[in-house]
C-alpha cells in the first residue's frame, strides 16, 4: 500500500501490489475512519466552544453582604453551565472561572445590589469582572460604574451588570467583584450573582 | 463508475479483483478531496474575525462640549482581522474580504475618562462608537452608532461602557469617540479600548 493521498494520507493500493483486496480495503477504510475522527473533532471545537456559567441563588433579602467602600469578591453556589469536556471552566469553589482555551472571551457578571436602611444620596455602584485577581486597571479589570445621584432614602434594589472583552491565556483566573460606596451607611446584600463566560475565538 | 448521491464517491460498476487497485484509489482520492473542505469551515469558526486596541497614554484635556478620541500610542492587544491600523492607532479598518457578504459584528468598548475639576453632578459623559459602512447592493453610505454615557459622580472618573451589534458589508470602519457633555474638561485614561467580532453571516 505504498500509494497516499495529498491531504489526509489515505492509503490506497497500486497495481501489481500482492496485497488482497479485502485488506487493501480494510486500510483504505481505516485511514478514512481516522480522518473523519479529526475532523470530528475539529467540527466538534466549533460548535462547543468552551462556555461557562456560575450564579448565586441567594436571592432579595439573603444575598451577600458586601462591606462598605471595599472591593469584595462576588461569591457563588450553583453551577449553571459548563461544556468543557471535563467540566473544569467553572470553578465553582473557588468562585471563578478557570480558562482551559487560550483565546478571546466575551464575559458578564450581574445581579442586584439589595439596599435596606437608611440612605441618602449620591451612591455609587461599580461590578467589575477581573482577570487573575486585577482589581486596579484596564485591561485586566473591567468595573461598569452606576451612579445614583436621585436615590431615595428606604429600601430599594438595583440591578447591576458588566461585560468584558478579554484575550485570556490558558489557567487565566475570572472572578466578578462588587464596590458600592454612600454618603452614609445603609446595609447592601448582593443578590442573585452570575458570572459567565463564552469563548469567541481561539488565540492564535 | 457509478457515484454516491449524496456525497459523490465514486464505486465500482461491478467488482473485479483486478481493479481493485483503481478503485480503491478513485474511493480514496475522492474521499480525501472532501476534507480540506470541511476542516477549513470547522476551523474558521473558532478563528473568526477579532480585535482589541487599547489606548497606552492619556489624551489631552477634552473641553466641554467637545469630542476627545482614544490617544496613540495604542496596543494591539488581539487582531484577527487584519483591519487594525496600528499607523493611526484607534481606527479599525475592515476591507472586504472576497465572496464574504454582509455579516453580523459585535462591537464595544470600555473608556476611563477622569474629570479635571469638580465636575457637575449628574451630567453626562459618553462614548459614541460610528461604524461607517457602505451597502454594496445600493451603494449608499450607512452610519450606525453605538452610545453609551455615565452621568458624572465626581468620584475620579467614570467607566463608560458601550456595546452594539452592526450589520456590516465588508468595508466598514469604525471609530470611538467621547463626547463631553459636562461643564469640566476631561482625559481619556490610559487602557480605554474599543473591540469587536465578527459574529457570522447575514
Amino acid at each position: 500500500m505504498p500509494g497516499v493521498t495529498p491531504n489526509r494520507s489515505i492509503r490506497y493500493p497500486l497495481y501489481g501490489e500482492a496485497a488482497l483486496p479485502p485488506i487493501a480495503m480494510e486500510a483504505t477504510a481505516i485511514d478514512i475512519d481516522t480522518a473523519a475522527t479529526t475532523t470530528d473533532g475539529l467540527r466538534a471545537g466549533a460548535l462547543h466552544k468552551p462556555r461557562a456559567s456560575i450564579l448565586s441563588t441567594l436571592g432579595i433579602g439573603s444575598g451577600q453582604a458586601i462591606t462598605k467602600a471595599s472591593i469584595t469578591g462576588l461569591t457563588f453556589n450553583q453551577l449553571n453551565y459548563d461544556n468543557t469536556a471535563a467540566q473544569n471552566f467553572a470553578d465553582l469553589g473557588n468562585n471563578r472561572l478557570v480558562c482551559r482555551t487560550a483565546g478571546v472571551y466575551y464575559i458578564t457578571a450581574g445581579g442586584t445590589a439589595d439596599f435596606s436602611g437608611s440612605m441618602t444620596t449620591p451612591c455609587t455602584l461599580q461590578i467589575a469582572i477581573s482577570r487573575n485577581g486585577n482589581t486596579s486597571s484596564l485591561p485586566d479589570f473591567q468595573p461598569h460604574k452606576y451612579f445614583t445621584p436621585d436615590m431615595t432614602a428606604g429600601f430599594l434594589d438595583i440591578s447591576v451588570s458588566a461585560w468584558s472583552f478579554m484575550v485570556l491565556a490558558v489557567n487565566d483566573l475570572i472572578t466578578a467583584n462588587f464596590f458600592w460606596n454612600a454618603a452614609n451607611t445603609p446595609t447592601l446584600n448582593f443578590a442573585n450573582a452570575f458570572l459567565s463566560a463564552t469563548m469567541l475565538c481561539t488565540n492564535p | 463508475m457509478r457515484y454516491t448521491t449524496t456525497e459523490n464517491y465514486p464505486a465500482p460498476d461491478t467488482f473485479d479483483f483486478a481493479d481493485a487497485p483503481s478503485d480503491l484509489f478513485a474511493l480514496a482520492s475522492g474521499v480525501d478531496a472532501k476534507f480540506p473542505g470541511w476542516d477549513a469551515i470547522f476551523a474558521a469558526s473558532t478563528k473568526q474575525k477579532t480585535f482589541r486596541v487599547r489606548s497606552t497614554v492619556d489624551s489631552a484635556a477634552i473641553t466641554p462640549l467637545n469630542v476627545g478620541f482614544l490617544k496613540t500610542p495604542v496596543t494591539i492587544d488581539f487582531d484577527n482581522t487584519g483591519g487594525m491600523l496600528s499607523t493611526s492607532g484607534t481606527l479599525w479598518s475592515q476591507q472586504r474580504v472576497a465572496g464574504d457578504g454582509p455579516s453580523w459584528w459585535y462591537f464595544g468598548g470600555l473608556f476611563l475618562v477622569l474629570e479635571a475639576s469638580a465636575p457637575t453632578i449628574g451630567k453626562p459623559v459618553g462614548v459614541n462608537l460610528a461604524i461607517n459602512d457602505t451597502n454594496t447592493d445600493t451603494n449608499a453610505s450607512i452610519t450606525t452608532n453605538i452610545y453609551g454615557d455615565s452621568p458624572a459622580s465626581n468620584t475620579s472618573g467614570e467607566f463608560v461602557a458601550f456595546q452594539g451589534i452592526v450589520k456590516c458589508y465588508g468595508t466598514a470602519s469604525g471609530i470611538p469617540t467621547f463626547n463631553n457633555g459636562n461643564t469640566v474638561n476631561y482625559v481619556v485614561k490610559a487602557g480605554s479600548m474599543f473591540w469587536g467580532t465578527r459574529l457570522g453571516g447575514a
